[in-house]
């Protein structure tokens, strides 16, 4: 693939993209997906249980705990009293608001391979992931990252309703991949606007330093956000053997080159690299309690939503 | 190894070309990927980042172009056992009667044919010869072949004819023959004609194989039979024309004949260079004339010229008239014409009795219905007939203008300032042509014309022949046209036809068929085309017959360049005796066939090569 080879037009396949995901029967589909929070520090009362948060009130009984002087009487729980004579206050599941929070990396390295379509894919998964989240009435807020954007990050409102999705939609379709990566300025200017953790979700190719995407991804960690990050990738990065065998390779975001010819060996470095870069990234997001998914575009959306995010729980 | 086209390998430089192809393909390749992140770890071509460095595509395209450069080149082996033809050999032998000439050492003919067969010796084995004779009509009767016994064959068969030769377009036969041949060709020509006789276009173009010396000849250069149209042989007379071509004074007899009888025989004297003519009268009969010529000279094919009497057989001429002096002029004039019956009738007496035994019918101022089926002259039509429509008349008219080239009107005068009294002014029929014109002041219109009508001749003469009383001594040259016309309406009589040899003579009608034809040489052999066409090519007589229908051809072979032997210019004789003295034969470049054979394996194998090219090509796309 050379520049300005494209499978389609960009701003097409996103439109696309946009509108498979936003079909009714797309759409019906979501409807089972809940996603998984285990935290948000959030005050504002929801839907959402906190798995391990208890109140005095609520409706389901999330625990006992003794008596303690001036704990509310109508949450003895007699029958306990009755078989262990001893004084019982029941607790009850938190439910809070969980605010999500989607990152979409919009480098110009997110535009190629253009035949991976990894910016279609993202914003299919940003879109797929804040339906499911308005539908449990949380609010969803998507933050464009990137070196080409005022100040780093460009965010939308906070869009609480479900007859918000048209106007997330169009929101989503104004975001154009260009620049350097900047997950990590991007993320520390967008937190600075909003401060109450929630649930933040990572989308890129994370084809950046190390040091980089640890520091933007540590930035949401510190700030008690519950972090899932997903590593878009593609066949063509998987196999750049479908790309070329002897070129001029050049960096989409900052146009260094080398010159490359694919020998088998050379194909072998290639994919070690790559695989040594998942392997570095999971660990890190292991370290850090991270959800770390791969979507590869080829495997399509339903294969990232409904089996691979289930599996690692972000989903259920 | 050699090239047989060595400028080829210039084309070598298209290898520079194609790597320059291929080193700016490279550079203008350009894949954007994501980041060099991941690339960092791949080995760059750092050090021939920037070189050429060949893949499988590029050598087989660098294989394509070596086999179409090596094809154009040429290449073949030089070796001792190449068996392939070396070269080819056009012989153009001259047929024409000139060769038939007696030498010291033979006929020129013989001694052109002794050459050919040497030079044919000393070629090749492999070497191919084509065999073409200069005569009359150039015929190619061996294309190249290896097989020099079919030549040394086809050599002894061909003889020379009595006809004149041919050199220029024979020569253009080889010499087209050679530009396709795909090995060299040379062009041996074995005449007696000197090179700076020949056409300028091949003089320098051929190997000249020069026989004859001598220019002794006296020949029959002509015959001629004068018999009038009506004359019996009694009247006939004959004059052999005699020719000294030689530079010498010449002496012999030559003897006259009718059939196998002498008529005369008596002997000449003629200068160099010069003619003598010779008158013989009171043949005894009709037939075959035969003028022989003995003398010692070279050339034998002129010494013999055939003429033919004609036996005359009177023309029955029946006038239908009215009793008028013109019938009492038409009975005179029969009676002082041996060769004319006439009788006359009036039209009311005319029966078809009258017709069946005439030859000619003569109807004056009456046109009879239906119209006979005889040939006949109307004379000055009835204004009502149906054959020459009638317009008007006109008074006082001239002959103005009259068709020289119909038999009526050869050999006469002009026959302007002929007043007419009065005419009939028709309409010609579209069958007919016009002889002689008047006009008067309105339009112009015929005096006299002819043609065939329902496959009989037909005349007419619209003025009254009887009112200008034109049959007579006074108006000659109307005595001539009109006995003219009379013998063209009379049927043919000849039995005999004389020709020239080489002339091509339509023959016919013959009511069957095939024509046989006994020629001079005692050869038999059948005519072809319609109607039967011959072409006599020796002198003598030639008799034709089919299914009792017999004709004679009498050939004269009257052909003062093919008789003048005797060159002006005339080069050393050749006396082919050995290879050291036999002029050399262009050395033909080595192994013309091998290479085209390299050639063609080496343009397979291009095409191979591109295919395999072609098939990489499209999987390392894919």
């Amino acid at each position: 693939m050379e520049p300005g080879d494209s499978v389609t037009d960009p701003a097409a396949a996103a439109e696309a993209a946009l509108a498979d995901v936003l079909s009714p029967g797309f759409l019906r589909k979501l409807d089972r997906l809940h996603l998984t929070v285990r935290r948000s520090l959030s005050t504002r009362p929801g839907n959402t249980p906190m798995p391990r948060g208890a109140q005095g009130s609520g409706i389901v009984i999330e625990s006992h705990k003794n008596y303690d002087l001036g704990d509310d009487l109508r949450h003895l729980d007699w029958n306990a009293y009755g078989r262990l004579d001893q004084l019982m206050i029941k607790t009850f599941r938190a439910e809070r608001e969980a605010p999500l929070q989607l990152f979409i990396d919009l480098s110009a390295s997110m535009a190629f391979p253009a035949e991976d379509e990894k910016v279609p894919f993202a914003l299919s998964l940003a879109t797929s992931l804040a339906y499911v989240s308005l539908r449990q009435h949380d609010p969803v807020r998507l933050v464009g990252l990137s070196a080409a954007l005022p100040s780093r990050f460009m965010a939308s409102p906070l869009f609480r309703h479900r007859q918000s999705l048209q106007r997330l939609r169009n929101f989503l379709l104004t975001l154009r991949p260009a620049g350097e990566t900047a997950l990590a300025d991007g993320i520390s200017a967008a937190l600075t606007t909003q401060r109450t953790p929630s649930v933040a979700v990572v989308i890129s190719d994370f084809l950046v330093a190390p040091q980089v995407y640890e520091t933007a991804l540590a930035h949401l960690v510190a700030r008690r956000f519950t972090v899932a990050a997903l590593r878009v990738i593609g066949p063509a990065e998987r196999e750049p053997t479908r790309l070329f065998r002897r070129a001029q390779v050049v960096d989409a975001e900052t146009g260094a080159y080398r010159f490359v010819t694919l020998t088998p060996a050379n194909v072998a470095r290639y994919e070690v690299a790559l695989r040594d870069h998942l392997e570095r990234l999971q660990s890190f997001c292991q370290r850090s309690g991270i959800v770390l998914a791969v979507a590869d575009t080829a495997a399509g959306l339903e294969q990232t939503l409904f089996h691979d995010l289930p599996a690692l729980g972000m989903i259920h | 190894m050699s090239f047989a086209e060595p400028l080829a390998l210039l084309f070598a430089g298209a290898y520079g070309v194609l790597v320059l192809f291929y080193l700016w393909e490279r550079w203008r390749r350009q894949v954007v990927v994501p980041s060099l992140l991941l690339w960092q770890a791949v080995r760059e071509d750092t050090i021939r980042a920037r070189r050429f460095r060949p893949d499988l595509l590029f050598i087989l395209q660098c294989l394509l172009l070596t086999a179409l450069i090596l094809g154009l080149a040429r290449p073949y082996l030089t070796g001792d056992n190449d068996t392939t033809a070396r070269a080819r050999h056009i012989f153009v032998v001259d047929t024409s009667a000139s060769m038939q000439a007696r030498e010291a050492r033979g006929a020129r003919f013989d001694e052109a044919r002794g050459i050919a067969l040497g030079v044919l010796q000393e070629l090749g084995p492999n070497d191919e010869v084509m065999l073409i004779t200069a005569g009359h009509t150039p015929e190619v009767v061996v294309n190249f072949t290896a097989d020099h016994d079919a030549v040394v064959q086809a050599l002894e068969e061909i003889t020379p004819s009595d006809t004149s030769g041919d050199l220029g377009v024979a020569l253009a036969y080889a010499d087209a023959a050679r530009q396709r041949s795909d090995l060299p060709a040379n062009i041996a020509l074995f005449t007696d004609v000197p090179r700076t006789q020949l056409p300028p276009a091949h003089r320098d173009q051929v190997t000249v194989y020069q026989v004859g010396e001598s220019d002794s000849n006296i020949g029959i250069q002509a015959l001629q039979i004068f018999q009038g149209r009506f004359q019996d042989y009694r009247r006939a007379r004959a004059q052999v024309l005699l020719q000294n071509y030689s530079h010498r004074e010449g002496h012999g007899f030559v003897t006259v004949q009718l059939g196998n009888q002498p008529v005369v025989r008596t002997g000449f004297t003629i200068p160099a260079r010069e003619a003598k003519g010779i008158v013989v009268n009171d043949f005894p009969g009709a037939g075959v004339v035969t003028a022989q010529l003995e003398s010692a000279d070279a050339l034998a094919a002129d010494n013999v010229a055939f003429g033919w009497i004609r036996p005359v057989a009177p023309v029955r001429v029946l006038v239908v008239s009215a009793t008028t002096p013109l019938v009492k002029e038409l009975r005179d004039l029969a009676a002082a014409t041996p060769g004319l019956q006439l009788t006359s009738v009036t039209p009311s007496g005319l029966t078809s009795l009258h017709l069946e035994q005439t030859d000619i019918a003569i109807f004056h101022r009456f046109v009879p219905q239906p119209l006979p089926a005889v040939n006949a002259l109307y004379i000055h039509p009835d204004a009502d007939n149906a054959l020459f429509p009638v317009v008007g008349d006109a008074t006082a008219v001239e002959v103005l203008d009259w068709n020289a080239t119909h038999p009526a009107l050869a050999s006469i005068r002009p026959l302007a300032s002929l007043p007419l009294q009065t005419t009939r002014i028709v309409t010609p029929p579209a069958w007919s042509e016009t002889l002689l014109w008047s006009r008067n002041d309105t339009r112009e219109f015929p005096l006299a014309l002819a043609g065939e009508h329902n496959g009989r001749r037909t005349a007419c003469i619209t003025f009254d022949l009887e009112a200008e009383r034109l049959l007579s001594a006074d108006s000659i040259n109307f005595f001539l046209f009109f006995m003219n016309l009379i013998a063209w309406l009379a049927p043919e009589q000849e039995e005999a036809v004389v020709v020239n040899t080489g002339d091509v003579r339509a023959l016919g009608p013959f009511p069957h068929r095939p024509v046989m034809v006994h020629d001079p040489h005692g050869k038999r052999y059948a005519l072809e085309g319609e109607p039967p066409t011959l072409v006599p090519l020796f002198a003598g007589e030639y008799r034709l017959s089919s299914n009792g229908t017999r004709r004679t051809v009498l050939a004269n072979f009257f052909d003062p360049i093919e008789s003048d032997i005797g060159r002006a210019s005339k080069e050393p004789p050749r006396a082919f005796s050995s290879a050291a003295t036999r002029p050399p034969i262009a050395p033909p470049p080595a192994a013309d066939t091998s290479s085209r054979r390299a050639r063609n394996w080496l343009y397979a194998a291009a095409i191979a090569v591109l295919m395999l090219e072609w098939g990489v090509a499209r999987r390392s796309a894919s």
